[in-house]
């Protein structure tokens, strides 16, 4: 039943909310829009605004200050600039720009800002924190050596990334390096590791896709998505990634552990390039402005191991870098290739060839390697990249011709192939380490080498399902940390056999 | 924007020179004289920014309009201002001067905004109190703007006290959609 509208109590709530409300002078110091175009403003006045702070455009239009010149402000708008006039007032705010941070956000879709996108009603979050904030030094920090692991068999075998650390994923487009990044994402579930996931430049379907497949596997409830899609003006895709580094950074600060995927920090480039020269700063190589360096340096340098003093939280990074061609050799990607601790090279080559992830392990590496792994995890995988390089080497030899190999040569391409086969993995499959190291264990003493090659996917699904259901312990045994002795390896040997025994090739996959 | 460095520029060397030559006061009365007569005359004002005639022209023009009229300081300022082909600046650099002038004197400027004139007295106390405010003494602008409403809005330098009532009822409609 509806309820019924009473004209005396709301003029009575409305008389008591006047009498309330006190009348005050408005202080505050402003200036004048010189000049406006291209999402910049010159403002005249403003003589003690600061480097960075939010300025309120009329309208309700946010800018920053940017440019502070002798005799004006160049700022860049975070908005609409078609409201905005020539000698409009503009405001200060006497902020620095920050963002909203905390727990409430997650499952949530937020602009560079912390406006709600996802329409699922406000966030309570009472805290916020700046979006631009200082890395921590040196004494704050600890050497990277937790692995943070993505669940794909050949990013924790080959190249493997620790919580702390800053691993570049490098390839032309559409060939998995977003998807990299989405397994990394889910394989998170249940580690205590919380997401943050920053869309730089993309389409908005992306975005709408990417929320979905993390909430069909359960993935958003420990996941952000900070989104600047491409018809975002150009500073809001500038100050993406950094709003989505202080929403990372308060995970780590509390001691928690947090990873934070850019992608991608191209479109990051080309959104501060336009600003830059829209504010008429200094074009240097491929008219991207002098400080791009520092740009990415500085966004990357805050990911970080916290000491245990500082609570010992971490921040791993994963930038995305589109490349033209493959051509790595070019600005940008040469310079955040130096600023990180590593790369994953995605190739085009691999992928269409049916390699996926299409992961060039040769070229592909971790500074940290061994140290970002488990014990148990780098005793397995310790000989799997020069292994895989030298398949490859001798792969490329016998594309002259296979039939006049000698019988080692032929056995070593055997064993490389089914290894090769046995690192592919699907989309959003991520891999327990027990998994993992089945897996590439069995690649690694060649027990799969009776098996045919087209079957060796199928065969290492039934391998897996067959130790899920007998071998709990060993299961268990290959998801801790430590070492494993000479009879444990032998006993996962002999479980692999007694596998083998009862394996046919032609049952469904499980 | 240039306009405004050059014109800085220009009158900050015009008031170091008065100053050396102990001729303030002139100066200033003089540069009220050179405002009134270019505001008082639109072929003056015209000629002297007019690209087609001569800098000779203008000089011998200058020599014989302002010779009697403007101290010599001042006289050979424009002299100079003619010479170095900047008289088109003339009035952003006598503006800048004033600015010079009363900065050095502790005047400043309040630019109020009202719905209505003010009375004399109304404007009387204004002045005591922003004077107050801000330790200065005050020079009142007042420009009439009925969007205000009521009340007034006042700016000096980049500050704004606003004491408005289309503010006021601003704020009254946030706080009564914030339930508040």
């Amino acid at each position: 039943m509806a309820q019924q509208v009473r004209p005396d109590e709301i003029s009575r709530v409305l008389r008591q909310s006047l009498e309330r409300f006190t009348s005050e002078v408005d202080v505050y110091e402003a200036g004048t829009v010189l000049q406006l175009g291209d999402g910049i403003a010159r403002v005249h006045g403003l003589q003690n605004v600061m480097a960075s702070e939010l300025l309120e455009f009329p309208g309700g239009v946010l800018g920053m200050a940017l440019n502070l010149e002798e005799d004006n402000v160049g700022c860049v708008l975070f908005g609409d600039s078609t409201h905005v006039r020539e000698g409009d007032t503009v405001k200060r705010t006497e902020r620095i720009i920050e963002i909203p941070v905390g727990e409430a956000l997650l499952g949530r879709v937020v602009d560079p800002l912390g406006r709600i996108l996802d329409g699922k009603g406000e966030a309570s979050t009472t805290e916020t924190l700046p979006v631009e904030r200082k890395a921590p030094g040196i004494i704050d920090r600890q050497p990277v050596r937790d692995p943070m692991m993505t669940g794909l068999k050949i990013v924790d075998g080959t190249t493997p990334v620790g919580r702390g650390q800053r691993e570049l994923i490098i390839g032309d487009r559409q060939i998995g390096k977003t998807a990299i990044c989405i397994d990394a994402i889910l394989n998170q579930k249940g580690k205590d590791v919380f997401c943050i996931y920053v869309a730089i430049g993309q389409k908005g379907s992306t975005i709408a896709k990417i929320m979905q497949v993390l909430e069909t596997h359960g993935a958003l409830e420990y996941t952000t998505i900070v989104s600047a899609t491409a018809s975002e003006p150009a500073p809001i895709l500038w100050i993406a990634p950094y709003a989505g580094c202080t929403l990372a950074e308060y995970y780590r600060d509390s001691g928690r552990n947090s990873l934070v995927i850019y992608d991608d920090l191209t479109k990051h480039a080309w959104a501060y390039r336009e600003m830059a020269l829209n504010l008429r700063r200094p074009a240097g190589r491929e008219a991207y402005p002098g400080d791009v360096f520092y740009l990415h340096s500085r966004l990357l340098e805050r990911a970080a191991k916290m000491s245990e003093e500082r609570g010992g939280g971490s921040m791993t990074a994963l930038p995305i870098i589109e490349t033209q061609e493959e051509d790595v050799t070019t600005y940008i990607p040469t310079n955040v290739w130096s600023i990180t601790d590593g790369q994953m090279i995605m190739e085009p080559g691999l992928f269409y060839s049916g390699v996926r992830p299409a992961m060039n392990v040769g070229l592909s590496v971790s500074r940290l390697m061994g140290n970002a792994q488990s014990d148990c995890m780098k005793q397995i995988c310790g000989p799997l990249r020069a292994e895989l390089a030298r398949y490859r080497e001798t792969l490329a030899f016998a594309q002259f011709g296979s039939d006049q190999l000698d019988a080692q040569t032929r056995a070593q391409l055997e064993r490389g192939e089914r290894m090769a086969e046995l690192l592919k993995q699907d989309q959003y499959e991520p891999l327990p380490q027990w998994k993992q190291i089945l897996s590439i264990f069995v690649g690694r003493e060649n027990l799969a080498e009776d098996v045919e090659v087209d079957n060796i996917r199928h065969f290492e699904l039934a391998l897996h399902d067959f130790f899920g259901r007998e071998e709990k312990p060993m299961t268990e045994r290959l998801d801790e940390y430590e070492k494993l002795t000479d009879d444990e390896l032998a006993a996962l040997k002999t479980a692999v056999e007694t596998f083998k025994e009862s394996y046919d090739p032609s049952s469904e996959a499980a | 924007m240039r306009n405004l460095r050059i014109a800085r520029g220009y009158a900050k060397a015009l008031v170091q020179s008065a100053d050396d030559a102990g001729s303030i006061t002139d100066v200033e009365s003089g540069l009220t004289v050179l405002q009134d007569m270019l505001a008082g005359s639109e072929e003056l004002a015209s000629f002297f920014v007019d690209p087609m005639i001569s800098p000779a022209a203008k000089a011998e023009v200058a020599e014989q309009v302002f010779g009697e009229a403007l101290p010599p300081l001042l006289h050979s300022f424009v002299a100079l201002l003619i010479e170095k082909r900047r008289e088109r600046e003339l009035a952003p650099i006598v503006a800048e001067t004033r600015k010079l002038l009363n900065e050095r004197a502790g005047i400043e400027t309040a630019y109020v905004k009202s719905a209505i004139p003010l009375s004399d007295a109304q404007t009387q106390s204004l002045q005591t109190r922003l004077g107050t405010i801000t330790g200065n003494t005050m020079q009142i602008e007042v420009e009439i703007d009925p969007s205000v409403v009521g009340g007034f809005v006042v700016r000096i330098q980049d500050t704004i006290y606003d004491a408005s009532v289309s503010t006021q009822i601003l704020r009254l409609q946030e706080s009564l959609a914030a339930g508040r």
